[in-house]
């Protein structure tokens, strides 16, 4: 029926019955390790590097996948998570805080911090009014970031050495932050997942679904998105810790809007559907940036039309063209 | 008779200048099946909006349980143990029927927000699920998606979400709108099964269903009660066959 299909935002019910299969996830996961083995074993820092940014990114993608495709969420602000806990690392490197299971923490804490906190007011909003006040509410950090002179203001922020691990100068070699940043990327990944598979998965997929039969069935849907909000803030910040420490570098412009924008392309362009989707969004996203801007100079321009162009093949086609088009 | 389940008293609310609910007092007692009948316009969506919660009324109170509930909100009301189903069928489309029923159970036992699977919770869920499901006539279509089921078995689904919020009040908006006659015959059939155990406010346009079920039916004219009483006393009233213009409402 029209009435009840147009209160489900993600494609068809292809998805749900099919999302069990979390394999997707884990196959990039371990493609984005065994890249980065293979860029030390060989000598090529390049693969390193960027496969260490899409461990990175897909981080970044899972957290706005959770709120976005389970929760019906579009947060068009999520780089400003990125940028916190970016900031979280660097502001706390300034003060002499270099221990990453310190600083990790931190991050996560100061993502969920701001998240609960702008979840107040931003989870009262629907729709298009949603989109905006999130797109607000970063772009707020952006410009306070922008006039924090003491850390740097516009220019940005230089970390000088690398977080330590247990007192262990470990990330001086770039190989071990790659795959420090891939076997967190794993564990959220993995944690994630339960949790869509939890009863409170099943909540949040029901305030998406149909907001009045959830409200009628005891569910407080307000609370519901604000945990899952925060939780997603959290995991974000996480990201941008390691966006920092891998760079080396931090700045507002890890919080512009473009970002934001960029993170939601890369979950719908996996499919809204399941987590695993962000991660191959991320991926393949980043690989057509860089692939595209080695070909030409009008890479924006050609990156575009294939957007464009899978969008209108429909929406997650990536996805299904992996599963063999079981389902295409 | 004892305390009764549901008790509004003097409930008004208007919008701009239409005045939809007035002065609306109505009880339903434990075991009662209460039907709420009149013309389209009459104000039920209105009144049964502020008996769950979605509106506030601008006076008056809703007393749920002895409870004045009349600022609390929806699922709060929902988790007292206020159960509905909706006018036009209102399930979670891309979960199966049972995994529907689950959402009911495991909401109503309030551990919904539980950020781990526990498999043993999730065997009782679905066991419970699945009785629910049988007793609606519905035990061969728990695995098939809410949206894949045909209208009958949707709302037939809506209920037996509701059942599943074990509830001390079921609220029925029009369960009969948009089914066949058959249909009809068979959800008011298994609706008398649950009475006397389940008190229900039935808000319906079916008056063979009303007539059927009704322990005592109150009439809603322009947003006021201008009768109550059994189904034989509404039908003969005057002002009640006045209100309707002539229509016949006996069944």
């Amino acid at each position: 029926m029209a009435m009840t299909a147009a209160n489900d935002n993600n494609p068809p019910p292809i998805w749900p019955r099919i999302a069990a299969s979390p394999a997707l996830g884990w196959g990039v996961i371990g493609l984005i390790g065994l890249a980065m083995i293979a860029g030390a074993a060989f000598g090529q820092p390049f693969w390193l590097t960027m496969a260490t940014r899409i461990a990175v990114f897909a981080m970044a993608a899972l957290a706005l996948s959770f709120v976005l495709g389970q929760g019906g969420l579009v947060s068009f602000g999520h780089a400003a998570y990125l940028g916190l806990g970016a900031y979280a690392v660097g502001i706390g490197g300034e003060h002499g805080l270099a221990e990453i299971t310190l600083l990790l923490p931190l991050a996560a804490l100061v993502g969920a911090a701001y998240a609960a906190l702008t979840g107040l007011i931003v989870l009262r909003t629907r729709g298009v009014h949603f989109i905006m006040i999130t797109l607000a509410f970063a772009q707020m950090a952006y410009f306070v970031f922008t006039s924090l002179s003491a850390y740097g203001g516009d220019d940005g922020l230089t970390l000088w050495a690398r977080p330590t691990l247990f007192g262990f100068d470990v990330f001086k070699r770039d190989i071990v932050l790659g795959l420090g940043v891939v076997a967190l990327l794993a564990l959220l990944y993995g944690l994630l997942t339960r949790v869509v598979a939890s009863p409170f998965g099943q909540t949040l997929q029901a305030t998406r679904q149909n907001e009045a039969r959830a409200e009628a069935l005891g569910i407080d849907v307000f609370r519901a998105r604000l945990v899952a909000y925060t939780l997603s803030g959290a995991v974000a910040a996480l990201a941008g810790a390691f966006l920092a420490i891998a760079t080396g570098f931090v700045a507002p412009a890890y919080m512009h809007w473009g970002r934001s924008g960029e993170l939601i392309v890369m979950v719908v362009l996996g499919g809204t559907g399941q987590l695993g989707g962000a991660l191959i969004g991320a991926t393949v996203l980043m690989l057509l940036e860089e692939g595209l801007a080695l070909v030409s100079e009008h890479w924006k321009l050609w990156l575009g039309l294939i957007l464009i162009g899978l969008v209108l093949l429909r929406i997650g086609a990536i996805a299904r063209l992996l599963r063999g088009g079981r389902h295409g | 008779m004892g305390e009764p389940i549901l008790r509004l008293e003097a409930l008004d609310k208007s919008f701009g200048a239409l005045h939809v609910t007035r002065a609306v007092s109505l009880d339903i007692r434990p075991g009662e099946v209460h039907a709420i009948i009149g013309p389209n316009g009459a104000g039920k969506t209105t009144l049964i909006n502020q008996i769950t919660g979605q509106l506030t009324p601008d006076a008056g109170h809703v007393r749920f349980k002895g409870h004045d509930v009349t600022g609390q909100s929806v699922h709060e009301r929902a988790r007292l143990g206020l159960a509905r189903t909706f006018q036009i069928t209102s399930v979670m489309p891309a979960m199966t029927a049972r995994d529907n029923v689950v959402l009911a159970i495991v909401s109503q036992s309030r551990q919904g927000f539980r950020l781990w699977p526990d498999a043993q919770l999730r065997a009782q869920g679905r066991a419970a699920a699945d009785e629910a499901l049988a007793t609606v006539g519905l035990g061969r279509r728990a695995g098939v998606i809410a949206a894949d089921l045909a209208h009958g078995e949707r709302r037939a689904l809506e209920l037996a979400m509701a059942l599943a919020q074990q509830p001390a009040l079921l609220l029925l908006d029009e369960p009969m709108a948009g089914t066949g006659k058959g249909e009809t015959e068979r959800l008011t059939e298994l609706l008398r099964g649950f009475k006397r155990r389940i008190p229900m406010l039935l808000v319906e346009h079916d008056m063979g269903a009303v007539f059927a079920l009704a322990d005592r039916v109150s009439v809603l004219v322009e947003g006021a009660i201008i009768a109550t009483g059994s189904p034989a006393e509404v039908a003969a009233s005057s002002a009640v066959k006045t209100a309707y213009l002539g229509e016949d409402i006996t069944p």
